[in-house]
């Protein structure tokens, strides 16, 4: 039961990790390869408030949403000013950089060791201590998550966006501001990761570096286009089947050695037959 | 004094390992406007190639690197047929051939992986290695052979782009798709022979990168992203102001190590690409209309 609980947590995070990434890939059509690293960002940002300035939960939650907002602000300004490819590149960049700093910066992210004892969350003297108290707590954010979602996808700003995604020049030619909306809505997605960041570090009570690598920013990426790009079923469906998949693997009785690249095979293959056979995934609608 | 000229020389060795990735990242990129991250692959897989033939089978340094070429050139050409072209007569975006790409090399990747295990591999390739001293900077003939190459390899694409037919029609595919339709050339074809051409460009750089940091799974991916940082800085479709940033982003790197730790090498090479982009967003040499095309 307790196994059930931790998955069904773990799958939570990751959903708003997916949530956020299909805001700007299945939306306005961006792909970013750094949803990984921001994700650290803000795990790292608010584990450290935490433990050094001892703010509360809530606060620190907060901070991290300013912090990784801040930083894709400065990534995309520049960026997304020419086309996508550059912009692919510079979340390369982004990746390869956080997680640079993560391993690098020994002083204060702890390097390759890890923060460990990070506290549990807590709002209002309310502590979540076990597995089923952290769960509601999970699922509160993510219905909040699924909240802007659904806001963004349903008002005129969603339109705009899907409009920037099928034809930027048009859109530009009506007189919108396109450049705008994409650096607006690659906030938007960092904000959103942030809180699947302190969520994380706030649930396993230790992150060391080697969770935010490009290897998990494939992984996310791979959820939405299992579930279906700009689907709200599909980033939850995706999240949770992409992090069901290794544990149903387990009962194969592969060795560790081969399991963990294997697993990464499997993910390889999703992308290609996804891209070639159905490429708006398993919920999402004509891409 | 001596420090700056090692300093200096060692970029110059590792532009030159550049540069010949880069070669090969943008040409694809300018003729079939594929975004072909799956060339990380396609240099570990040379690398191993070349691993594999020296361990196992004793071949000569100069043969392996053949059997590597052909080994390369065999899968860029697999890599489009398979993948890229069933979704290129699709009509498939940008993003579709990016996203498959991305899902190629984490298969090569990961193969290689199981196969060899994630330590590097190291070569033993003797005299090669045996450094020399020029006026107090030291080079190693493996070193002093790449940065040859690199020049024979610029030259050599220059003299078959502008000067053979099959160039020529690779030059007009890449300014213009349906016009070289138009009149008769084969554009799937022209892609084929452009991914042969450009994983032969990246072996020599896969096997420097081998013999010198030995064999990794992961080894081509941050070499890749820098060279697509020198192919948007020099500007699409400009193979001098490719060659040109390559050199200078591997000898500012360099230069950098001398004075900072080397952890922020990355750091700094990705930083100026923002700042770049910002001040000059056509690259170095580029021209604007290279820009518009999506």
């Amino acid at each position: 039961m307790e196994y059930l609980l931790s998955f069904a947590v773990l799958a939570g995070i990751y959903s708003i990790l997916a949530l956020s990434l299909n805001i700007l890939v299945g939306e306005i059509g961006i792909i970013s390869v750094a949803q990984g690293a921001i994700f650290g960002i803000g795990a790292y940002t608010s584990a450290l408030l935490v433990l050094h300035l001892h703010l509360p939960f809530l606060l620190a939650l907060a901070a991290g949403i300013v912090v990784t907002g801040l930083f894709s602000a400065v990534v995309a300004i520049p960026s997304l000013r020419v086309k996508g490819d550059y912009f692919i590149v510079a979340a390369f960049g982004v990746q390869f950089v956080i997680h640079d700093i993560f391993l690098n910066l020994v002083d204060v992210t702890r390097g390759a060791g890890g923060i460990r004892h990070i506290p549990r969350a807590s709002v209002f003297g309310l502590k979540f201590d076990s597995n089923f108290s952290y769960l509601c707590l999970t699922l509160f954010f993510v219905l909040l998550v699924i909240s802007v979602y659904w806001r963004i996808k349903v008002t005129p700003v969603g339109r705009l966006l899907r409009a920037i995604r099928s034809d930027e020049v048009a859109v530009q030619a009506l007189g919108k501001n396109v450049y705008k909306s994409k650096v607006m809505t690659t906030v938007a997605s960092g904000s959103l990761a942030a809180i699947a960041g302190s969520l994380y570090a706030h649930y396993l009570t230790y992150i060391d570096p080697s969770v935010f690598t490009i290897h998990d920013s494939i992984f996310i990426l791979a959820m939405i286009i299992v579930g279906g790009m700009g689907s709200i079923t599909g980033s939850i469906m995706g999240a949770v089947i992409l992090l069901g998949l290794p544990e149903i693997l387990r009962f194969l009785a592969i060795p560790d050695a081969i399991a963990g690249p294997g697993r990464q095979i499997v993910y390889g293959i999703l992308l290609i037959l996804f891209m070639r056979f159905r490429t708006k995934g398993l919920f999402g609608k004509s891409f | 004094m001596a420090y700056f000229l090692q300093f200096l020389v060692n970029g110059i060795i590792a532009g030159s390992v550049l540069t010949l990735n880069s070669l090969g990242f943008s040409l694809i990129y300018a003729v079939c406007g594929h975004f072909h991250i799956a060339q990380a692959g396609v240099f570990a897989i040379s690398a191993y190639t070349v691993y594999t033939c020296i361990a196992y089978f004793q071949l000569p340094l100069i043969l392996s690197i053949l059997v590597a070429a052909i080994a390369a050139g065999i899968l860029g050409l697999l890599i489009n047929k398979i993948v890229y072209e069933p979704m290129t007569k699709l009509g498939a975006g940008h993003l579709v051939i990016f996203i498959s790409s991305l899902g190629t090399l984490t298969i090569i990747e990961n193969a290689l992986h199981i196969g060899f295990g994630s330590d590097p591999l190291f070569i033993d390739v003797g005299g090669l290695k045996a450094s020399m001293n020029f006026w107090g900077v030291i080079v190693n003939g493996m070193q002093i052979g790449v940065v040859c190459v690199a020049v024979l390899c610029w030259l050599g694409l220059h003299l078959f782009l502008y000067k053979t037919p099959r160039g020529r029609e690779m030059i007009a595919t890449a300014n213009n798709p349906e016009l070289a339709e138009v009149v008769g050339i084969n554009v799937l074809r022209v892609y084929g022979i452009t991914y042969i051409v450009a994983s032969l460009v990246i072996v020599p750089a896969a096997a420097y990168h081998a013999l010198d940091f030995g064999a990794v799974p992961h080894g081509g991916i941050l070499i890749f992203l820098l060279s697509a940082v020198a192919v948007f800085m020099g500007g699409v479709g400009s193979l001098t102001g490719t060659v040109v940033v390559a050199y200078a982003l591997a000898i500012v790197q360099n230069l950098t190590i001398w004075k900072l730790p080397s952890e922020w090498e990355n750091g700094i090479i990705f930083f100026l690409f923002l700042i770049l982009i910002i001040l000059r967003p056509t690259g170095l040499l580029g021209r604007k209309e290279n820009l518009q095309k999506d």
